[in-house]
């Protein structure tokens, strides 16, 4: 009897134990940033990783010459080292080509980035932030030099801004004058990188993809129905679209080889990336630069480049429904589907807000107080109060966790996918990455009506 | 010995003072006015800045005019306070708008809760409208949504002012009168002498030397510390509530000016003051409001609870529906503050029994504006001569509170739905629906299966009349079923309770009766000074007698059985259990009676048997003849009722039927009603409840204490005379006979209303104004429905103060009762009715007022 009890009592104190074991491994790499500017209230990211070192990284910054917010995630493969060159080199490029109708203030090409956060250090070698500022810097001027592409499209500019960033990334890793071969820089034009971007100036915003991560908007209707808007496209096989561009770019020959096994040439699941120059450059060239580092160049390689690095854009204009954006890498789409996603959200965020008491933020009137009061009663109602604070680390527990059963239950799967240690629980999920971005309605319905 | 030298050296002064009043908000600046102007030596202690701290410095500045209140007395008091400050307003230059109020109502219950504030307005003289067409209530006011409300009424005489400043000027002219004023200064302890008696104040000022002590600290009263007492400080019914209001800009409209009337919605609980630089919005729902913790140490700072905007939100509903422009303005602050409440909505004067010379003025329950200056002068009097003149205190006073009252638990229970009610007015009927079930008589499950529908009284659940089956909620009655319009729910039922005790016999529980045990060698002695009637009769007898003070008028009735030598039983009415035993022990002491006053209250259940088949009852229950001779009415005996024993059998009923109420003691409570109910069955005993005994009484003429008669009433003016026996000394001779001589202005008379439909008329409930030959003359006190006379039956008090009220003045008049703005005919009687009685036996001490 009493050694019963015993091991009741070991057993609970283990469950508890583990259960914070569970939330602090969750919980280790969440951020909440509140920004409160424009359109943006605040931000909520986490991080989970599989693979070690982890490949995902995250970042968000602001132009300052065209008020605009980015947030980008990047989910490498084949090493972290491109994802993480991404994750610090693309933004440059993003406000080096803004429009000349969107430049609210003057700065120079290479003082107009304010970081906001970012999963990587940031820091570049010496010699090597040298290359870059100067590649911006030149990138800049042809910019402005277009007059078709300066008074242009915010479309046209993300593409060419992601364009030239990958191809400056891979020509880095050329050898130089002295035939002398950077060996950081060849492995970043080794590995690849898949990128979703949300790029939010006031309220339009415009998402720009290349390969599999995807971006997801919640919409919340008046009568409070949530739907989820897919704002981006995988670029992967079961994209018809993506498949028949390929199949179309080399020779009807190739037809047997280009997409086999729905893997590219039989090797890369994503069909848009940057890096990976196995599939962008000539073999001559891998030759020369990748296998000396051990990267044999693939099969089939006929035709190159397989892999394009122009992204997809979608725009959308913000309206007073539009509560959320969630970005985040496959590791989270291969868990949940975005409807499932976007009512997590809509139910977190009435959850949480029962958490704390209620301050009418400034510039609120009372029919807006009363609207909030309203919707924190809806969540009080939810019985289901959310464990988490943050609504990325929310996301990612259901991902793991399931959406079904109970608290109890919830945690024995998360205790067991959890206790996998990095590297090899690649084996069982992919890194996972969650940006999480909360609109503010008032602002949008400010200018709901409004033209600009 | 260090002690002392302590004491010395931190002394800065040591003075002396007749009064020293502790708080400087409007209760204590008002207090300190009155009694400097009657010429007192006052030092009034406030610890921060007169005026500024407590609910006093947070208030919005409001005065409501009296006729919001029903009850006279506090009209009274709201009256004498707006007198004061308008005084005031024209000596100084505060701000003092009268911009008028009006209120709203959207239900048939507060249309006539609306309709009966203009009858009572009118007799005010006070401009007052009543509209009911909602486009010219738009046209008024068009900020307001008028789609929905029935009625509005306009109150033109009610005021915002400025609170602080108002404090400062009372202050300051009660310094100019001689008062002592010291700020930034904190009572910290109050000093008892051997007797219980306040001897001196210690302060941060220094030790003021007094015997009078007022604590009127708001919702600090009662944290003083006083060291003799066992819990360091006077135990007072009074806790502290949030209220909340958003303070937010102008409304976008130029519609809105100064003199824009508050705006009061009854229904939605809701209050809007809008002027044209600021909006102030109230809202009272019960959930909005938080009871905060007691105070227990009076040098702690104010500190704003949190506002909580969640708790709100009902009220911001309502708000925004009644005016949809209040959306649009900005959040603005949500202030939460903090106000001392009270059990009954009432605030609280008067001498603590806890310690002499230790006052009360507190508890204001978020009208202290309105009513802090009246209930100043009011003390004022209590302080100077011992008894307060200009209104009636029953209702106010500190002695109507019993030891649960001040009961933490008990208060943050109740408290929340008194501070919800901060703008309903409460009927002699209204029941709370918190802290219920608290004293409870050893049948109250054997009555709750019988169908009893409860009503609170002094914590006390009694039962009011019977359901037809048993209730099944907890709190039996919920609110108050005197409906001001219509038949009530219960009239039938009452109606055949009515019927038992005239014709058969009917039981009502009446345990809540105040009941005393006097005993000692001096116990006759002492009855006969304290009492007008002659209690040295045989012993087995009752008497009924009023206890009078100095100047004639009533502290209470009563009845006193003999039961021995020396042994004296007295019944009470309920309200007056504290009151009672606080002014008998009062005058022991005062004259060094040997007597010993206990209170057996909660000892004893006490059941009356109505009618005339009680005496066949009693004797089967008792196995005694009970004829007339052997047990006539006023008589009183110790008898057996089958095993159980010490029971005492009084034959007063209280209503002037036929019957006995027995007192049980407790343990046999049970035994003795099974026994009772079904010996009762063949005679068809039934269940009745208070209800029905106030029908009966009504009928009769009987006046009751609280109700009908208070200490402002004197036997001489209500017709009681014959129960005064003036060949012995007694305490209010003196007066009695200055009046007889004199001759009195005031006579209590029956009210017979005629054509009154009590399907679809308002309802009489006390309080409404009745006119001879088109002038108003007198005031009902209470009112219930006759059964037996068919008709609408009321008590009231005629005035005549110029000519007297002779039986022929009153008989010349024809006369008119204004019910909630509908003039009913009514029949006056100076006696009670014959009543036909069919088969009902007519007690032989049956004497109807005179």
């Amino acid at each position: 009897m009493l050694k019963r009890k015993l091991i009741e009592q070991v057993r609970r104190k283990n469950t508890r134990n583990s259960r914070w074991n569970a939330d602090a491994h969750l919980r280790a790499h969440e951020r909440t940033s509140n920004i409160e500017a424009d359109a943006i209230v605040r931000v909520d990211t986490c991080q989970l990783a599989a693979n070690n070192p982890i490949e995902d990284f995250y970042s968000a910054a602001k132009c300052l010459s065209s008020r605009a917010f980015l947030f980008g995630v990047y989910d490498g493969h084949g090493g972290q080292q491109c994802s993480r060159y991404i994750s610090t080199n693309l933004f440059p490029y993003i406000c080096a080509s803004v429009l000349k109708k969107h430049e609210i203030a003057e700065y120079p090409s290479a003082e107009r980035l304010e970081w906001l956060f970012s999963s990587s250090d940031g820091h570049l070698p010496n010699a090597f932030s040298e290359k870059h500022t100067e590649n911006i810097v030149k990138y800049h001027k042809k910019f402005r030099a277009s007059q078709e592409l300066y008074q242009g499209t915010v479309r046209e500019a993300l593409k060419l801004a992601f364009e030239q960033c990958d191809e400056d990334l891979s020509r880095n890793a050329l050898p130089s004058g002295k035939g002398i071969i950077d060996r950081l820089s060849a492995m970043i034009a080794a590995s690849g990188s898949c990128t979703t971007l949300a790029h939010i100036r006031a309220r339009h915003l415009h998402v720009a993809n290349l390969g599999d991560a995807a971006a997801v908007l919640g919409v919340v209707n008046s009568n409070g129905s949530v739907t989820a808007r897919q704002l981006s496209r995988a670029h992967c096989v079961d994209n018809a679209d993506e498949v028949h561009r390929i199949r179309t770019s080399h020779p009807a020959s190739e037809s047997q080889t280009v997409l086999r096994g729905g893997r590219l040439l039989g090797e890369l699941f994503p069909l848009r990336a940057f890096g990976d120059v196995r599939y962008k450059w000539p073999l001559e060239l891998q030759k020369v630069v990748l296998e000396p580092f051990g990267h044999p160049p693939p099969y089939h390689l006929l035709t190159p480049p397989y892999l394009s690095s122009s992204p997809e854009v979608f725009y959308h204009k913000l309206t007073a429904n539009d509560k959320f954006l969630v970005l985040a890498t496959d590791g989270l789409w291969e868990w949940l589907d975005p409807d499932t996603v976007v009512r997590l959200v809509h139910d977190h965020t009435l959850g949480t807000i029962t958490q704390q008491p209620y301050v009418p933020k400034s510039g609120t009137t009372l029919n807006e107080v009363r609207e909030q009061l309203r919707d924190r009663a809806q969540g009080e109602k939810k019985t289901k109060k959310p464990i988490d604070e943050n609504c990325a680390t929310h996301i990612i527990r259901h991902a793991l966790g399931g959406v079904s059963g109970g608290a109890t239950k919830q945690y024995e799967r998360l205790i067991d996918i959890l206790q996998v240690p990095p590297g090899r629980a690649r084996n069982y999920r992919d890194d996972i990455t969650v940006i999480v971005i909360h609109f503010n309605d008032s602002y949008l319905k400010k200018y709901d009506n409004s033209e600009e | 010995m260090l002690h002392f030298q302590r004491r010395f050296l931190s002394t800065k002064f040591t003075s002396s003072a007749d009064v020293v009043i502790c708080g400087g908000g409007i209760s204590g600046t008002s207090l300190a006015y009155h009694l400097a102007k009657r010429g007192k030596k006052v030092c009034l202690f406030e610890k921060d800045a007169v005026g500024c701290s407590g609910a006093t410095g947070l208030s919005a500045g409001l005065v409501s005019a009296p006729i919001f209140w029903q009850d006279v007395g506090l009209q009274t008091i709201a009256q004498e306070s707006m007198n004061l400050y308008s005084e005031m307003a024209k000596s100084s230059k505060f701000r003092f708008v009268k911009c008028g109020r009006t209120y709203f109502a959207t239900s048939m219950t507060n249309e006539i809760v609306l309709r009966r504030m203009y009858s009572r307005g009118i007799v005010h003289n006070d401009s007052v409208e009543l509209i009911d067409c909602q486009s010219e209530m738009l046209a008024r006011w068009p900020f307001l949504q008028t789609e929905d409300i029935q009625l509005a009424l306009y109150s033109p005489e009610d005021v915002a002012l400025d609170p602080v400043a108002l404090c400062q000027h009372l202050a300051a002219t009660a310094k100019d009168y001689g008062a002592q004023i010291y700020e930034n200064s904190t009572v910290s302890e109050v000093m008892l002498g051997d007797e219980g008696q306040v001897y001196g104040i210690d302060t941060t000022h220094g030790f003021v030397e007094t015997s009078n002590f007022v604590d009127a600290a708001g919702i600090w009263s009662g944290s003083h510390l006083i060291k003799s007492l066992p819990h360091q400080h006077v135990q007072t019914a009074i806790y502290p509530c949030t209220y909340s209001y958003i303070h937010t800009s102008k409304l976008p409209t130029g519609a809105v000016i100064d003199s824009t009337p508050i705006f009061n919605d009854l229904d939605a609980n809701i209050m809007l003051r809008t002027t044209s630089f600021k909006t102030l919005a109230a809202g009272f729902a019960e959930d909005s409001i938080r009871p905060l913790a007691r105070q227990t140490n009076n040098s702690t700072t104010w500190v704003h609870p949190e506002p909580d905007w969640n708790k709100f939100d009902p009220n911001l509903d309502k708000l925004i529906h009644r005016c949809p422009m209040l959306g649009n303005v900005n959040h603005g602050d949500l202030i939460c503050g903090m106000e001392a409440y009270t059990p009954d909505k009432l605030p609280t004067i008067g001498e603590s029994s806890q310690a002499r010379g230790y006052y009360m003025m507190c508890g204001m329950n978020g009208q202290g504006l309105s009513l802090a200056g009246g209930l100043g002068k009011l003390l004022s009097e209590i302080i100077c001569d011992g008894v307060a003149k200009t209104a009636d205190v029953t209702r106010v006073d500190v002695g109507r509170f019993v030891d649960l009252h001040a009961n933490s638990q008990y208060l943050i229970e109740r408290t929340p739905e008194v501070a919800a009610m901060t703008y309903s007015n409460l009927y002699h009927s209204h029941q709370c629906h918190t802290a219920r079930n608290l004293r409870m008589a050893p049948i109250y499950h054997q009555l709750k299966d019988a169908g009893a529908v409860f009503g609170e009284i002094m914590g006390y659940e009694r039962p009011l009349w019977f359901a037809k089956s048993a209730q099944s909620h907890k709190n039996a009655l919920m609110r108050g079923q005197d409906t001001l319009i219509g038949k009530p729910e219960w009239f039938d039922r009452v109606a055949s309770e009515y019927e038992a005790c005239r014709e058969r016999v009917g039981l009502i529980d009446m345990s809540s009766f105040a009941k005393y045990d006097i005993t000692g060698p001096d116990a006759l002695k002492f009855l006969q000074y304290l009492c007008s009637a002659n209690v040295d009769e045989p012993i087995g007898t009752t008497v009924y007698t009023g206890m009078q003070h100095q100047q004639g008028g009533y502290v209470t009735d009563c009845t006193l059985s003999r039961l021995g030598d020396n042994k004296f039983f007295m019944v009470a009415p309920t309200i007056q259990q504290e009151r009672c035993l606080v002014w008998m022990k009062k005058w022991a002491e005062k004259l060094g009676s040997k007597v010993h006053v206990q209170d057996v209250t909660g000892a004893y259940t006490a059941l009356d048997l109505i009618g005339p088949s009680s005496r066949y009852l009693m004797q089967d229950v008792t196995g005694l003849s009970m004829t007339s001779n052997e047990f006539p009415t006023f008589r009183c005996q110790e008898i057996n009722i089958g095993m159980a024993t010490g029971i005492r059998a009084i034959s007063v009923t209280h209503c002037g039927e036929l019957g006995w109420v027995i007192y049980i003691p407790n343990e046999m409570a049970q035994n003795v009603y099974d026994k009772v109910i079904s010996a009762g069955q063949e005679y068809s005993l039934q269940h009745a409840g208070y209800y029905t005994l106030r029908q009966l009484r009504i009928e009769k003429f009987y006046v009751y204490w609280g109700q009908d008669i208070n200490a402002t009433v004197t036997p001489v003016e209500c017709g009681r005379l014959f129960r005064v026996d003036f060949k012995k000394d007694f305490i209010g001779k003196a007066a009695l006979e200055e009046q007889l001589e004199r001759g009195v202005s005031k006579r209590f008379v029956q009210l017979l209303i005629d054509n009154h439909d009590k399907e679809t008329d308002p309802w009489p409930q006390g309080g409404e104004t009745l006119y001879r030959d088109g002038r108003p003359c007198g005031l009902t006190t209470s009112a219930a429905y006759g059964f037996t006379l068919g008709c609408q039956v009321c008590i009231a008090v005629i005035e005549n103060k110029e000519f007297g009220v002779s039986a022929e003045f009153i008989n010349r008049g024809s006369y008119e009762l204004d019910i909630a703005g509908k003039r009913f005919a009514v029949r006056v009687n100076l006696h009670s009715p014959t009543l036909p009685m069919i088969s009902s036996e007519h007690p032989l001490h049956y004497r109807p007022t005179q």
